[in-house]
Parts: structure tokens; sequence; C-alpha cells
């Protein structure tokens, strides 16, 4: 295994690529608690109209997630006192091994299962029944429906706009079929990486992972789902919604530029500025919360969501007065460079080291960071790195940019 | 007495103190308490001109909740720690624990927005307990570690001096306790803390074991609490076994309302104090109201056999997010330090056998059920 050690931060981690394309990364920590992650390099970004000749309907990559590590694989994995679990976001699919014990065990049991297409339609089916209020949410929650039509505001074409999660009528399409053969696609060692982590030595960890039994690749033929984004303007500007809840809310949207277009102008450090965007501008921003509070609002959620080239900022605030909050956020957002000093660059960036630093020192945060930097092809450690450093002239040149970009709002006036 | 409590370890890369000081129920009101947690947490006061997350990540989370006959305010510090924090920091823990010290001392930032800002925060709480049956029926109970049922018109009209008489009253406090998570410290860091003259040690709560219910048109879901009584929990091996006792409750009670009511219900247990715990079960809609006398008579019946070795399972799962969650490990600690017991194996796996746990689960006794209902005519 190839050893990186970056960042001076204590934590250096092995990566190695096997004959069978399966690429294997390795953070030795000194815990009693072995992690390991399979990291899937597809998300609920739709990127597939038809694989061999089958729809594949939205919300497959979420329901398949969800076959493999089903509540049958969680007792299986209980049963060898392993905590096992999944995400999904637009880029990619993880499935979590924590344990005291024997993680490569654990691990062949989930590998062996993806190999064997461990369910069938009575599972899917199983799986809609018992989640029903979770796809019945999906189209009736007033706070997760004003956020969606946010999303819906800004992109026209995007699949971005849809989410990952299917809602009650997306879900009644999916079936096993699709499923399989969107597994058939994407679920083949040369797709996945495996993260571990534990007080291991990185020989002894080849050693394991070679043992185990990776699915192979499977010639496909698919029909890409074509789209046209404009990323110079969104798809409506504001959209109002009359529903139940306690008080009003806005959500604002920004849409960024087409990562590839981000990437030509500030290469592998644009991704570095994307992590700092949030807490820089918003979350950590006194201006910003400050004068929030000072219009009796309140930030009740702020996102930076990214998939294949889209990405886009998702803000949503408490509003008492629409008017103050609309001239408020028009002010705030018309000179973002501004909104910031050096200084607090540097009280933002220290404090995503120092917490990074915690997410390292135990081994299932350590994996599931090293994945989520893994979705842009860049090591964590790395992209902490560049954050501790991070140029002042850089992000405000940035973040300038960023104040022109198209925006877009959803409006939830409570009845 | 100082029953303070320190777990040294480097395993969650942070060291987080936790100091825990106790109010008598007619020292204050709750409102004025959870307020203060919210002043405290949005604008907090103290000298140092940097803020306190520039001293590796620092960060400050205060709570309020209920706790034996009176409430308790809980302020916890964390920060990052790492040999790579050296070269970064002379030493940010200093600074950390001054800032820790302050805010105590100095309370919060006398501003209007933040303030009202606060205000609203706290209401939103009550309203989402207020929906929700099994907070309703907690908080209704004065459970520990839980959220009193707010009196929202108190909580409108409550002003900045109010809140900075709080503050007086939480400094004269003779009654609190810390916890201290991280590396082993060269010198005793509680020991540069203010001291208290008792810690939770002669604190009781008890309940009154007639059984009561509560019903509202605003619940969204449906509740049942039971209290049960088991003898006294002295060590940490019959804190595991109680607990193991507790889940075997819970799966055979979810199974039993799966198979007979083809109806999903989630069921937790809080400790009231170390010889009783409250057991509840939740669901949406209104069957266990509906079926309630049913519910009650077949619940004695459960034959709890096949769930023994499932919960022993469990509880090592629980072993597992110890070494995985750092606030796992905290509420560990807290209850730990709530029921004056030593643990001199934190990160061990449980060794309890079925026969141990099946003699627990024979001792407990049921003394009372509470409910809390949909008003009829809501669905």
């Amino acid at each position: 295994m190839i050893k990186n050690d970056l960042g001076h931060m204590g934590c250096p981690f092995y990566e190695q690529k096997l004959a069978n394309g399966l690429n294997v990364i390795f953070i030795p920590r000194k815990s009693q608690l072995k992690s390991a992650l399979i990291y899937v390099g597809q998300g609920g970004f739709s990127h597939d109209e038809e694989i061999n000749s089958s729809k594949i309907p939205f919300g497959s990559a979420y329901f398949l997630e969800k076959m493999i590590m089903s509540e049958k694989t969680k007792d299986e994995l209980k049963e060898m006192a392993v905590i096992g679990d999944s995400t999904l976001d637009y880029s990619s699919t993880c499935f979590t091994l924590d344990t005291l014990g024997d993680v490569f065990k654990a691990l062949k049991v989930v590998l062996d299962k993806i190999c064997s297409f461990d369910f069938n339609e009575m599972d899917v089916e199983e799986f809609k029944k018992v989640n029903a209020s979770l796809f019945f949410n999906r189209s009736h929650n007033p706070f997760i429906l004003t956020k969606m039509t946010c999303v819906e505001n800004l992109f026209s074409e995007s699949p971005i706009k849809l989410g990952f999660i299917p809602n009650e009528e997306q879900a009644k399409v999916i079936h096993a079929s699709a499923l399989k053969k969107f597994q058939t696609k994407y679920y083949s060692a040369s797709h996945m990486t495996l993260i571990i982590s534990g007080d291991f030595r990185p020989g002894e960890v080849i050693d394991q992972v070679s043992k185990l039994r990776v699915p192979s690749f499977t010639t496909t033929y698919n029909k890409k789902l074509e789209y046209q984004e404009d990323y110079s303007q969104v798809a409506h500007f504001n959209r109002t919604l009359h529903l139940p809840y306690p008080y009003d809310v806005m959500s604002l949207g920004i849409k960024l530029p087409k990562r590839e277009k981000v990437y030509e102008d500030y290469g592998v450090l644009s991704f570095s500025m994307y992590e700092l965007l949030l807490p820089l501008l918003f979350t950590s921003n006194n201006n910003f919360l400050n004068g929030l509070r000072g219009i009796n609002g309140d930030l009740l959620e702020a996102k930076l969501l990214q998939g294949d080239e889209d990405a886009f900022i998702l803000l949503t605030m408490k509003c008492s007065d629409k008017n103050r909050l609309g001239i408020f956020l028009t002010d705030y957002l018309s000179a973002l460079e501004k909104r910031y000093s050096r200084e607090d660059l540097s009280r933002v960036s220290n404090n995503y080291y120092c917490t990074a630093l915690k997410y390292l020192a135990v081994p299932k945060t350590a994996v599931s960071n090293f994945a989520a930097a893994y979705s842009n092809n860049i090591p964590y450690t790395s992209m902490v790195d560049s954050i501790s450093k991070m140029k002042y002239s850089t992000m405000k040149e940035f973040t300038s940019a960023i104040s022109t970009l198209p925006k877009a709002t959803s409006l939830l006036e409570h009845v | 007495m100082n029953d303070n409590r320190v777990l040294f370890t480097e395993g969650y890369g942070q060291r987080v103190i936790i100091k825990r000081v106790y109010l008598k129920r007619e020292d204050t009101d709750f409102e004025k308490l959870a307020l203060l947690a919210q002043l405290l947490n949005l604008s907090p006061c103290y000298q140092d001109k940097k803020l306190l997350e520039s001293y590796a990540g620092g960060k400050l989370t205060f709570f309020a909740y209920s706790f034996a006959s009176g409430y308790v305010l809980e302020g916890r510090l964390s920060q990052a720690q790492n040999k790579s924090l050296n070269f970064i920091f002379s030493d940010p823990y200093k600074k950390g624990l001054t800032i820790f010290n302050d805010v105590f001392e100095l309370g919060f930032k006398k501003e209007e927005k933040n303030f009202e800002t606060a205000k609203a925060r706290v209401l939103d709480v009550a309203h989402l307990y207020n929906k929700d049956s099994s907070s309703f029926l907690e908080g209704t109970l004065n459970l520990p570690h839980c959220f009193p049922i707010l009196d929202e018109k108190l909580l409108h009209d409550l002003t900045m001096d109010d809140e900075s008489l709080l503050l007086e009253t939480i400094k004269k406090s003779s009654c609190g306790t810390y916890i201290f998570l991280g590396q082993e410290p060269k010198s005793d860091v509680l020991a540069l803390l203010p001291q208290f003259d008792t810690d939770f040690s002669d604190l009781n709560s008890s309940y009154a074991v007639t059984s009561e219910s509560v019903t509202s048109g605003n619940f969204v879901n449906e509740d049942i609490g039971f209290v049960y009584s088991f003898d006294a929990i002295k060590d940490s091996k019959t804190l595991l076994m109680t607990q193991i006792a507790f889940k075997v409750l819970k799966s055979a009670t979810q199974d039993y309302f799966l198979e007979h009511f083809n109806l999903q219900v989630n069921c937790y247990y809080h400790f009231i104090n170390p010889n009783q715990a409250f057991f509840e079960i939740t669901s949406s809609g209104s069957r266990l109201s509906l079926n309630y006398d049913l519910i009650i008579k077949e619940l004695k019946n459960l034959n709890l056999d096949s769930y023994f070795a499932k919960a022993i399972q469990d509880e090592k799962l629980d072993q597992v997010r110890l070494a995985m969650d750092v606030n796992a490990a905290i509420s560990k600690l807290i209850l730990l330090q709530d029921f004056h017991l030593q643990d001199e194996t934190f990160f061990t796996e449980p060794d309890v056998t079925i026969e141990e746990a099946k003699k627990l689960v024979s001792s407990l006794k049921q003394l009372a059920i509470f409910t809390a209902f949909k008003q009829k005519g809501n669905k």
C-alpha cells in the first residue's frame, strides 16, 4: 500500500488499487473500534433513463441502498456485534460497519449480499409499506415542500431538483427488476472503494481484503439521461405555498456555476472553498446571524449540495416579515466579499481544521469524512490542509462572484 | 462532597468539561432557566476578545432540564485535542477554561434581538413538545433530563432582568458537579474550577404512583408509560442488567404490536432514580387509546424468553456506540454520576448471562400507568 501523510494532522493513510479494480484506503488508528465503509461511486443523482432496456425510475438508488442494508442485513450484523448502516447523497452510496470485533467478517456479509442480489420484489413492496410515512412526507410535509420548491425554482432541467428520496407516487413504480439492473451497472469493484480504519497493519488489511468476494464488472447498455441546464438563470424567482405550519418559512437558493467551470477557474482548491462557504458566509457569520435576528428571523438550516455538474446553496429561515427579510437578504447577498474579515476566515478555517482532528481521531468519523471528500477524488486530509491555508484574497474573489449568481426563493405562509 | 467524574481517553480527539448546577424548584421557574440556556447558547458573554472557537475549535453548549425535585443548568465546553495543535496554539485549554468560567459569571450579552430569538426558540421547542404525547408526558411527570411543560404566558412576559437575577441565583447555588473527558492533563483541571459544597448524592427523585392520564387535541401520536421499580442499582453490572431487562421489554412489546395490531410502535425507557424507571410505548394514530384495555391486559402476559439473547446483543452494540460517539460516552458518565456509581470497566463489553437478565426482569414491579392520548374526535 502507498503511504500518504498530508496536512501534518497525525493521520497518514494508505491506498492501493487491487487487480480486480477495487480501490482500498486504510487509515490506521489506535482505537478499540474498527470501522469499514463500502463506497459506491453512484448516488441518487439520476444518470440513466434506461439500463439494459429497462426504465430506471427516480429513487432507484435509494431503494437499492435500503435493499442491501436491509433490516435483515442489520440483524445479521447485530448478531456479530456490528452496527451496520447506510447513507446516500447525490454522488455516492455508502455502507458503514462499526465493531469492536472482526470488521472483515462483517464486510464479507455485506459484499456477499451485493454479489448475490439478495432481495426480491416482496422485499421492495415490504419496504414501501413500512416506510409509507417517509414517502408521504416528501410530498406533504410543509417544511420539506418549501425547500423542494426552492430547488425546483433554481433548476429547470437538472435531475438535482428532484432530490434523491422518492415521494409516494415515485415510490409506487420502483420494482426489484430495475434495481437489479441499476446494481449490475454501478455495483462493481471498479466503481467501489473500501475505506477501513482501526488498529491494523497495512499488510494485514490488504491480506484480509484480498480474500473478500467483490462484484465483477458486467457490460450494460444504457440510455443516458440528457438534459440542458442554463446556469445563468433560474426557472422561477419565487413561489409561495400556503400550508399549515407554526410559522412562516423562507428558503433561499443560490445556483452555483457548472462544477466543470469552477474547476477550470480554481482547480482542486474549489472543493476546499465550497467547504468554507457556509460557515464563512452564513452559519458562523455574526453579521448574517445578527442581521437575521434584528428582523426577528432565524436560520433553521443551511446546506451546500452537489451532484454531477450541479451544485447549490440552500438556506431555510424562519420569517416573521417577508418584506424585511427580502430586503435584508438582497442587501446582504449584494456584496458577500464584504461580509467577513481576514480574522473571520482564519477563525472559520482553524475551526474546520480542529473539527477535522476530532473526526480523524475516531475510526467511524474518519472513514465517513474520507468518503465524503472521495466524491471529488481528493483525500480528506489534503482538503483540510488546503482549507487551513486558504488565502484571503482567493476567498474574496470567489465569494464576490457568488454575489452575482442567480438566486430563487420559496415562501411558506402558514395558515 | 465532590462526586466529580473523569474519563481519561484520547479516543475522541477532544476534551470536554461539563458543569451541572442544581436549582430547587422553589428557586426558579423552568421557563426562566430554559430561556437562560438559550441565551447562553446564542450570545455568551466573556472577557476574551477572540471568539471561543479560535481556541482549538472551542464550543460551548448549554442545556436545561428537570432533575430530582428541581432543575439543572448544564454547560459543556469541548475543544479539539491533538498533538498537531501544539504548532498552532499555546495552551488553548487554559483560555477555554477561562471563557467557560466567565460565561457562568457574566452570563449573556444584553441585546434585545438575541433575547427575542432565544424566546422564540424556546417557544418553538415548547410547541413541538405539546404535539408529541411522549415529550408531553415526560414533561408533565418532570422526569429527570426532560423538558417540563412550559407556561407560554410566563415565558412571553420574561425580561432580561429576570434572567440576570436567575444568573445570580445560579452563581449562589452550592449544589453541582463536574465531568472531565479527554487526555490526562498534567494538573487536575477540575481543581481550577469553582467548587460546590454538595453534589447530587443527596437529591431524591421519586414519583407518586397514582395512575394518570392526559388528553389533548394537539397530539400527533399517543403514549402509554409505565413506572417500574426494582432493587436499587448499586454497581455498574446491575445497571447493565437493568438496561438489558428494559431492552427485553422493548423488543417483546414492539413485536407484540406488530403481530397483533400490525402496528409499529416505538419504545423508550428512562431511569427516574436508581430504583425506578419509566417505560414508554408511543405510536402514531389512535390505536393505543382505542385498544387500551386489551393492551394492558395482554402486555402483562408477554412471553419474554426469546428476547434475552437479542437484548444482550443490543447492549453489546451500545458498547460499540460508546467507542464511536463522544456523546454516548458523556451520557454514560452522566448516568453513572446521577446514580453515584463507579465503573472501572467503562469500555469493556458486558458480561451478563441470560439467567442474570431473567432474574432481573422477574424482579421488575409495575407501579403505575400513565397515558397521553388524543382527544376523542381527533384522528
